[in-house]
Formats: C-alpha cells, sequence, structure tokens
C-alpha cells in the first residue's frame, strides 16, 4: 500500500513537471484581436477619405481607406485610414496606431491600441536586427539609442555614429538608461519580444510617456517576409517609397540567386553550447529556408510541429546531431552567439566528434562573419553566398558573409 | 537482525546494486535519442566498426555513462562524509558553499577571457570551476581549524553561498547575453560535454580520493560516536575534521568542475544507503554509496536524455525530482519509528 | 606498545594507577583548575564531588586529553601522559560521559567494537583476542542479551550499560566517568554502582567518576571534593561525607532546611537530595 502511494506520488509529480516544462518559453503575450491578410486595394497614396460622414468612430470599416500590400510577411498588417491615421496589426503584439503631424488623437479608442505620434526623431532602437532597415532608409540620424555596444556592432555606418555621438548605448534593453532616454527627448522605443521577460521595462517607459512598439519581424519564417518588414519602417518615417522600391528590388535579386533545381546537397547550421550540447535550426526557421532557396537542403530536421510563438532554434544531444548531421555535405558554424572561430581546430576543442564527420573530411567547413545577422537587409546577398558555396563555386575568398575553416 | 542477518543483508545489498549498477550501464549505453538497432550495437561492440554507431556508442554514451557512474559516486561519497563531519543526515556537498565559489570563477573566467580575446577553452573552464570550489572549501577549512563549532561552519558555508552568487552577479553586469547563457547552463549541471580524456583524469582523482577515504573509515566511526568518545578512542579529531572537509571537496570540487553542480545526490543517495544496508558503518557505507550515487546517476542521466529527446532535461531537474520525495519519505518514516518509542 | 604493556604490569610494582601534580587548567585564557594533585590506586574507585562549574567536568577532560592546554603533571602507570601518543593513552584511559550518542543505525554491538578502536589495525577489523574483549564487555556490563539491537531502541538504562561495556572493552587501567547516572531512574543508578564495584574488583580498573548524586559518593573508596577550582578535601566516605565538610563544600546555610537535606544525604538515609 506505502508503496502504491509512493508511486503515484512519484508519478503525479513527475506529470507536473512535464506539464510545466512545456510551458516554459510559450509566453504568450496579450494579443491583439486577429489580422487576416487580406491584400486588397491599391496603395495609399491614391485615395481620399473625408470624415465627414457623422459621429463614427474613427477606426471603423466604413473608413478604411487601404490596406498594404504584402506578399510575403505575416507578422504584420497595416491598414489606412486617410491621411492622418495608419493602424499597424503586429502579430501577438498588439495594434498600433500611428498619428500623422498635427492630426488629433481619435476619441473611443480601444484601450489597447498603442498610439505612435508623428514624427520619430528621437527613435529608441532597443531591437538591434532593425538598425539595418534603419540604415538602408537613410534615416539612421532618427536613431538617437541603441541597447547593443559599439563593439558589438559590425555595421560601419552604426559604428560611426556612436563614435562621433550621434548615437548613444544606453544600456541592455532589461535596464536602460531612463534618464537619458528621457532626457534626449526620445518618442519611440523600438523593442523586440525579449522586453516581454522584463515587462517592468516596457511598463517604465510606457509611464514616461514614451511609446513602445514590440516588433515581431524576426519570427517572419520567409527570407522575404523578414525584408518586408521594411514597409512598416518606411511607413513610420515617411519613406514608404524607397521601402517600397527596396524590396522589390531584393525580391528581384532573390530570384535570381534561387536555385530551383537544387545541388542535391544538404548542409547543417548550428552552433555548440556552453554544456555540450548542440543548438541547430528547426527547419521552418528562416536560416533554413536561405539554406533551402540557395540550393541545399537543410539538416538536421525534427518534427517540432509548426507552433509560430515557438523559438526557432532547439537544442539537442550530441549524438542526435550526429545522428543527423555526420553525412551532411556542409557545416556552417553560427559564430554570432559564441564569437568567431579561427580555425578547425578550435572547432574540435568544442566538439572532438565532428572530426568524423564528412564535411570535415572534404574540407567543407564554413563560418560566418558576425555581421551576417545584423545585416538583415542582405537576405539575397547571403543567399546568393550560400549559393556560391553549396555549388563549389568558391573557396571562400571575397565573400563578404562567410569565410571557411581550415 | 543477528550478526548473520546482518552480513546477509550486506551481501544481497552489494549484489543488487552491482547488478544495478550493470543494468543501468548497459540502457544507457543502448538507449538515447538516437535509435540504434541491436545489429548497430553489436556490430559496433563486437567487429569495433567505425561506424557512425560506434563512434556514437563509444565517443558519446561511453564517456557520458562512466563519468554519470563515477562522478555520481564521488558526491555521494562526498555527502556521506560531510554527514559524518555535522553528525547530521541533510548536510550535502554543496550545503558549504562549494558550487557558488565554482560558479563565481567560471563566471569571471568566462568573461575575462572573451575580453582578451581567446575563447573559453574546456580545459580552462574545468580548472576554473574546479579552482573556485577548492577556494570556497580552503575557506571553510580555515574556519573550520579556527573553531570547530558546527553551527559556525554552517553559517560560514551559507554565508560564502550568498557571498559567491553576489559576486556572480555583479560580474554578469559585464557579461553578453550569450555569457550569461553560457553561465546559466553550466549552472545546471550535465554530463554530456565530457570526452575520454576528462574521464581519464577525473578518473584518477577520484580513485586517489575514495582511496584516502578508505583509510579514515576506522577514525570516521568512532567519530560517528560523539566528538569526546572519538578522542578518548585515540582519534586526533582536528586532523579528521580536516581531512573529512578536504576530502568532501575535493569530491564535489571534481564532479562541479566537470559536470557542472548535481543537486541532490550527495544528500539522498548515502540516506537510501543508510535504509537499505541498515547501518551506518563508513567502512560499508563508503563503497555501497559510490556504488548507489553511480546508480541513481545513471538512472537520472537515462531519464534526462530520453524523455524529451532531442532535447536534454538538466540533469540538476531529474535528480531533485527523484531525490525529493525519496527523502521526504525517508524522513517521515523517522518520525513515525521516534514516535513509536515515545 | 612496550611501554604500555610494561605499565599495564604495574600490578606489584606498587604503580599507582594515576598520579597528578599541580595541575592547572582551563579554556583559552580561563583557568579553571589551580594547583591540583592526587593519586589512585588500581582498583580503587574515587568519587569526584562539588559545586558545578567548578571543574570537575573539566579535571575528567584534562585527564581524558581533551584540553592540551595545561600546566602541571599526570602520570597514569607510571608514564606522563604528554609523552604517550593518542593511540597509547586510549588504551590507558578510557572514557564515559551522561550523554549517549545519537547514532541512527548502531547497534549494541558495534559501539561496544568500537572500545577496540586502540588496539586494531588500519581499517579496525578485530581479532579473535578483540572478540573475546567484546564477548566479555558485554558479558561484564549485562547487555549480551541484547547485543544485536540497534542502541537507539533501548532504554535509558541499557544505554548506559552499552557505553560502559564499550569504556570496559578499551581494557583501560583508569577509567574516567563524567556524571554517568545523572540521566538514569533510581533502580538503574543503584545497578550501575555495582557494575563499577564488579569491574574494580575483577580487573583492577582504577575509576574517577564525579557525581551529581551525594549519596552515591558512599559507594567510592575514595572521594575528592573540587571547590572554585582548588581541591577542598580528600578522604574516604566517613570522613566527608560529614555535616560540617558538605556544608562548606557547597556553601549551604545554616537552617531548616538544610538539616533536613544533610539528614537525607548523609549515611545514605531517605530521599534524594540533589544539588
Amino acid at each position: 500500500m506505502k508503496e502504491k502511494i509512493k508511486a503515484v506520488g512519484l508519478l503525479l509529480t513527475v506529470i507536473l513537471l512535464t506539464g510545466g516544462c512545456a510551458h516554459i518559453g510559450n509566453s504568450v503575450p496579450a494579443a491583439g484581436p486577429s489580422y487576416n491578410t487580406v491584400k486588397e486595394t491599391a496603395e495609399r497614396d491614391e485615395e481620399e477619405v473625408s470624415f465627414e460622414k457623422g459621429p463614427q468612430p474613427v477606426l471603423s470599416p466604413e473608413n478604411e481607406t487601404g490596406r498594404l500590400k504584402l506578399d510575403h510577411a505575416r507578422e504584420f498588417s497595416v491598414r489606412f485610414y486617410g491621411d492622418d491615421y495608419t493602424l499597424i496589426d503586429i502579430a501577438a503584439t498588439g495594434e498600433y496606431l500611428v498619428v500623422d503631424e498635427g492630426a488629433g488623437v481619435p476619441e473611443e479608442l480601444d484601450e489597447d491600441i498603442v498610439v505612435l505620434r508623428k514624427p520619430f526623431e528621437h527613435t529608441y532602437l532597443a531591437a538591434s536586427s532593425v538598425m539595418d532597415f534603419y540604415r538602408e532608409l537613410g534615416i539612421l540620424d532618427r536613431v538617437g539609442m541603441t541597447s547593443t555596444k559599439y563593439e558589438d556592432w559590425s555595421i560601419d555606418e552604426v559604428k560611426r555614429a556612436l563614435y562621433e555621438g550621434d548615437m548613444e548605448y544606453v544600456g541592455k534593453y532589461n535596464a536602460p538608461d531612463y534618464e537619458y532616454v528621457l532626457e534626449s527627448g526620445c518618442d519611440l522605443a523600438v523593442e523586440s519580444t525579449m522586453i516581454y521577460h522584463s515587462p517592468e521595462v516596457k511598463e517604465k517607459l510606457e509611464e514616461l510617456n514614451i511609446p513602445v512598439m514590440v516588433e515581431h519581424s524576426s519570427y517572419e519564417r520567409d527570407p522575404l517576409g523578414r525584408l518586408e518588414w521594411i514597409k512598416l519602417y518606411g511607413i513610420l518615417n515617411d519613406r514608404q517609397k524607397e521601402a517600397g522600391a527596396f524590396y522589390e528590388e531584393a525580391v528581384k535579386k532573390l530570384e535570381s540567386v534561387t536555385d530551383t533545381a537544387g545541388t542535391g546537397k544538404t548542409a547543417a547550421f548550428f552552433y555548440f553550447t556552453a554544456n555540450g550540447g548542440v543548438s541547430v535550426r528547426k527547419e521552418n526557421d528562416y536560416v533554413a529556408k536561405m539554406i533551402g532557396l540557395a540550393g541545399a537542403e537543410y539538416v538536421p530536421r525534427f518534427d517540432e510541429g509548426d507552433d509560430a510563438q515557438m523559438r526557432s532554434s532547439v537544442t539537442i544531444q550530441s549524438e542526435s546531431f550526429y545522428e543527423k548531421a555526420h553525412a551532411a555535405d556542409f557545416l556552417i558554424y553560427n559564430s554570432t552567439i559564441s564569437g568567431e572561430v579561427d580555425s578547425l581546430e578550435d572547432l574540435f576543442e568544442k566538439n572532438d566528434l565532428i572530426r568524423e564527420f564528412k564535411a570535415v573530411k572534404e574540407g567543407q567547413v564554413w563560418c560566418t562573419r558576425a555581421d551576417m545577422f545584423q545585416r538583415v537587409t542582405a537576405a539575397a546577398d547571403i543567399t546568393a553566398e550560400f549559393h556560391e558555396v553549396f555549388s563549389g563555386n568558391t573557396d571562400g575568398s571575397g565573400l563578404m558573409y562567410l569565410y571557411r575553416l581550415k | 537482525m543477528t550478526e548473520k542477518e546482518r552480513k546477509n543483508r550486506y551481501i544481497f545489498s552489494f549484489v543488487l546494486l552491482a547488478l544495478l549498477l550493470g543494468l543501468f550501464g548497459v540502457l544507457n549505453l543502448c538507449m538515447g535519442s538516437v535509435r540504434l538497432s541491436a545489429q548497430d550495437v553489436a556490430n559496433a561492440l563486437f567487429y569495433c566498426a567505425d561506424t557512425p554507431a560506434g563512434d556514437i556508442l563509444f565517443r558519446i554514451r561511453m564517456p557520458r555513462l562512466l563519468s554519470a557512474m563515477i562522478l555520481g559516486g564521488a558526491l555521494s561519497v562526498s555527502g556521506f562524509l560531510l554527514q559524518t563531519f555535522f553528525h547530521n543526515p541533510i548536510a550535502g556537498p554543496f550545503v558549504l558553499g562549494i558550487s557558488s565559489g565554482a560558479k563565481l570563477m567560471v563566471a569571471i573566467f568566462m568573461i575575462l577571457s572573451l575580453r582578451l580575446g581567446n575563447a573559453l577553452n574546456s580545459w580552462t573552464m574545468i580548472a576554473a570551476a574546479f579552482l573556485g570550489a577548492m577556494l570556497a572549501m580552503a575557506f571553510v577549512l580555515a574556519v573550520a581549524s579556527y573553531s570547530g563549532r558546527i553551527s559556525v561552519l554552517i553559517i560560514c558555508g551559507v554565508l560564502t553561498g550568498y557571498f559567491c552568487s553576489a559576486l556572480t552577479e555583479l560580474f554578469i553586469t559585464f557579461a553578453d547575453d550569450s555569457d550569461i547563457v553560457n553561465l546559466h547552463g553550466w549552472s545546471q549541471g550535465s554530463f554530456s560535454g565530457i570526452n575520454g580524456s576528462n574521464v581519464r583524469v577525473f578518473s584518477i582523482v577520484i580513485l586517489f580520493s575514495v582511496s584516502a577515504v578508505f583509510l579514515i573509515a576506522k577514525p570516521m566511526e568512532a567519530f560517528q560516536l560523539g566528538e569526546a568518545y572519538a578522542v578518548s578512542s585515540g582519534v586526533n579529531v582536528k586532523r579528521l575534521r580536516i581531512c573529512l572537509i578536504l576530502l568532501s571537496g575535493l569530491l564535489s570540487a571534481t564532479v562541479a568542475a566537470f559536470a557542472g553542480p548535481v543537486s541532490f545526490v550527495g544528500i539522498a543517495v548515502p540516506q537510501l544507503m543508510r535504509n537499505l544496508f541498515k547501518t551506518e558503518k563508513p567502512i560499508i557505507m563508503i563503497p555501497a554509496s559510490f556504488m548507489a550515487g553511480g546508480v541513481f546517476c545513471l538512472f537520472s542521466d537515462l531519464i534526462s536524455r530520453v524523455v524529451f529527446a532531442p532535447t536534454e532535461l538538466s540533469i540538476s531537474v531529474v535528480t531533485s525530482i527523484f531525490g525529493t520525495p525519496v527523502v521526504i519519505w525517508m524522513m517521515l518514516k523517522k518520525q513515525k519509528e521516534v514516535k513509536a518509542w515515545d | 606498545m612496550d611501554d604500555v604493556k610494561k605499565a599495564k604490569r604495574g600490578e606489584g610494582l606498587g604503580l599507582k594507577a594515576i598520579e597528578v601534580r599541580k595541575l592547572c587548567s582551563g579554556y583559552g585564557q580561563r583557568r579553571i583548575l589551580s594547583d591540583i594533585s592526587f593519586s589512585i590506586k588500581r582498583g580503587e574507585r574515587v568519587a569526584l564531588i562539588g559545586p558545578n562549574g567548578t571543574g570537575k567536568s573539566t579535571l575528567l577532560k584534562t585527564i581524558a586529553g581533551m584540553i592540551p592546554d595545561h600546566t602541571g603533571e599526570i602520570s597514569v602507570s607510571g608514564k606522563d601522559v604528554r609523552s604517550l601518543t593518542d593511540n597509547e593513552r586510549a588504551k590507558l584511559i578510557s572514557l564515559m560521559l551522561s550523554k549517549v550518542p545519537s547514532g541512527e543505525w548502531m547497534t549494541v554491538r558495534e559501539i561496544v567494537e568500537n572500545g577496540r578502536y586502540p588496539y586494531t589495525g588500519k581499517f579496525g577489523i578485530l581479532s579473535d583476542k578483540d572478540r573475546d574483549a567484546v564477548e566479555y564487555s558485554l558479558k561484564t556490563a549485562d547487555v549480551k542479551d541484547i547485543a544485536e539491537k540497534f542502541f537507539k531502541t533501548l532504554s535509558d538504562g541499557q544505554k548506559q550499560r552499552v557505553m560502559f561495556a564499550r569504556a570496559v572493552c578499551q581494557e583501560p587501567e583508569l577509567m574516567l566517568l563524567d556524571e554517568p547516572t545523572s540521566f538514569l531512574d533510581i533502580k538503574y543508578k543503584t545497578e550501575f554502582m555495582g557494575l563499577i564495584e564488579g569491574l574494580a574488583k575483577t580487573k583492577g580498573t582504577a575509576m574517577l567518576m564525579s557525581l551529581h548524586e551525594l549519596y552515591l559518593a558512599e559507594y567510592a573508596d575514595r572521594i575528592l571534593c573540587i571547590k572554585d577550582g582548588r581541591l577542598f578535601t580528600e578522604g574516604s566516605p566517613e570522613d566527608i561525607l560529614k555535616k560540617d565538610i558538605i556544608m562548606k563544600l557547597y556553601d549551604l546555610k545554616e537552617g531548616e532546611q538544610t538539616d533536613r537535606f544533610l539528614k537525607g544525604v548523609l549515611r545514605g538515609r531517605g530521599a534524594a537530595g540533589e544539588i
């Protein structure tokens, strides 16, 4: 009898903990109303709207003048209400109403909608992956604050701005220097979803009347979808034309390097964690997609389901990685987490077993350069470089985003 | 129980432990997130084929199961030594702040080395953890030779833990996010990053330490009667105390260095063994704890690798889940017995 | 080893079991004992009485070797204890305390076997001679029938008998007992004193025991009185257990209460009277 009680108690404990584990990482923030990706009607510039239709709330369907056409992006949508109001709906983080300069904030606005008043002259860009969009649109001068240090940036223009004092490092996203942020007249804070781990920071910023927009571009599975976010930042900063132009250009470039035939080879993209584990991308992650577009099959593949909220990488055991990647034709090591690796020996230091891997024996071990992830706009170029590597057209010299390990 | 019954109990229990060790050793070799067929295993074992299966078996799983066995045993013995020292069954190797010291030193090394440009070499990290653990222990030893009072030592251990944690937090403010993740990962404990040469090194250290422990088994037993009686038996109590702390610290520092802090083994396993063997004689408890610690960690490692494959549960999570109810159950059982005698 | 054997054969050589000369001892700065000198013959049972905190325990601990910081001479069977190793000392002196050990899984036999500590090798394996000594001790202390039981399950009286057996098993020349009967019922107290007498007669072990209970001092051959860290007086029970000495020793005031107490204590008549 006692044995049974003990067994049941043990089972309950295990079940409880398993349930707990399954929910880790599932921090789903309050979602806004669901959006749909209806792509209809022409661009905003071609329509006019008058508000003299009676006492209706501004954001009613009757007043909608258009929606942004999005080809690949799924994590946001934009609805226009005349010249003055633009409603941006970002998946899982909420709705943001961009109010034009001079226009008034509509009454009867839903409490959950965050009001962003143009213009944005002093943006605090805590989400580092967005910086490259601003650079591309030529509006780096509008970014006053960042949460990534000078040493950790590899985009020259940003480094120069930091060096010359046009941009300041204000501390990590979870501990910014509020005084500086406030004093510099910050009018918009763009955060990544990491901010949800430190909700008190978001609340403090909002308390200081700094609107916070939590962006979701890194959740895009499609590389082109990610690039399409430049349109959102174009809307915020009156650079829609430039954004649109860039995007069209990028699509063309990517299509030209997409290898639909495929090289028939396999490639793994990974890094070694401190504990002897291996962190790999899931197959619907955008890096895996880029590798696919570049003509190789991404390994290792795991059937993790398609929960969009889950992280895009997973840490697996050494032996699983061995099983799935030992016969891969190419190994690409992600150096952005633990620093660049100088040679194959360094890599063996971390995990001796890869000596046996096919890619090692054939000299096809590559490493990413630090700026590969910061240069978000270079997705097409990066894919092109992947393609060069996979088709064996390069020995590593002349590549900007990858280098070969010897 | 008569003497004969007692001897039988010992024999039976040791045989049981040996069988369990064998069983879990084999299970850990054959089971894992990669499914290996019996054919694969046989080929690898008998033909020493240079196949991926062979690599997985011998270069991943074998070092790992040896680590679980040997490091688990070391932790268990370390716990027993401390419990003897404190005359208290709840003492464990990491209660004296030793794992906090190891973590602090690892944090310092991590941050320093990245700043200086070189990536952290695995041997450097091991050395860092070991150094940190030994420094924490040296501090405790110094206090121990100054004042033999047990309450002083426990407080000293708790304070060392807090102090090291606070310093670690301080250093972390200068760390990158990746350092923090790495440090957090390390402090969860894992048998996975260990290779063959690691196994060779710590096996020697642990073999040496456990042999030394056998040499103090006799004075330990006298010490179990209390300090005054130990002295009257002719035991040099001061020297014994130092040996107990030193050896316990050496064993747990070695484990912390190679596998990070693994909780609960030092507390739960000796307690389980006392109940199984119905004795606390050191000469029996030392090998029993060692073997049982190995079994417990092999079992826990198996669970951690297989339950959520291909991801891995942290070993401390598993040992705590299984260790806690066992200890609680035993404490309750003891309470009932005590009540019966009132 | 040889020295000890010789010391043990002190019988017939007229050597005292223990001789203490001008002993001063204490803890750190605190001086507890001053200028204590006395001796005990083989097989003699000496009781140690006096007010609490005046040095009874300290004296026993010093002789037992637990207080290294002392001046003066202590020689056991003619050997100066300072010249002895821990092991040699353990073969000459054994100890019994008022508090019993608290072990969860210790058996009576294991505890008594521990008494052979100074005689066994590196790993504590018992030889035949050791086993004989254990059997003898179990018999002497009348705990042979409970030898396999767990210590924790015994009554207080039984527990103390076991600790006594252990002390006997050590085959000492001198046994030190620190208020061994403090926590025992009357029945066990008297039983215990019988055991002491038996041991003294059969093995010639000298015994120095501090006592709380004055009426038990009756059983001793001689009584030592310690007051304020000094040897107040000594003598046989007839000499010591007298009104004026006891009153002076314990600083008792004249009066009815005192008279009633002394009537009860002296010459073992009536109720217990512990101060």
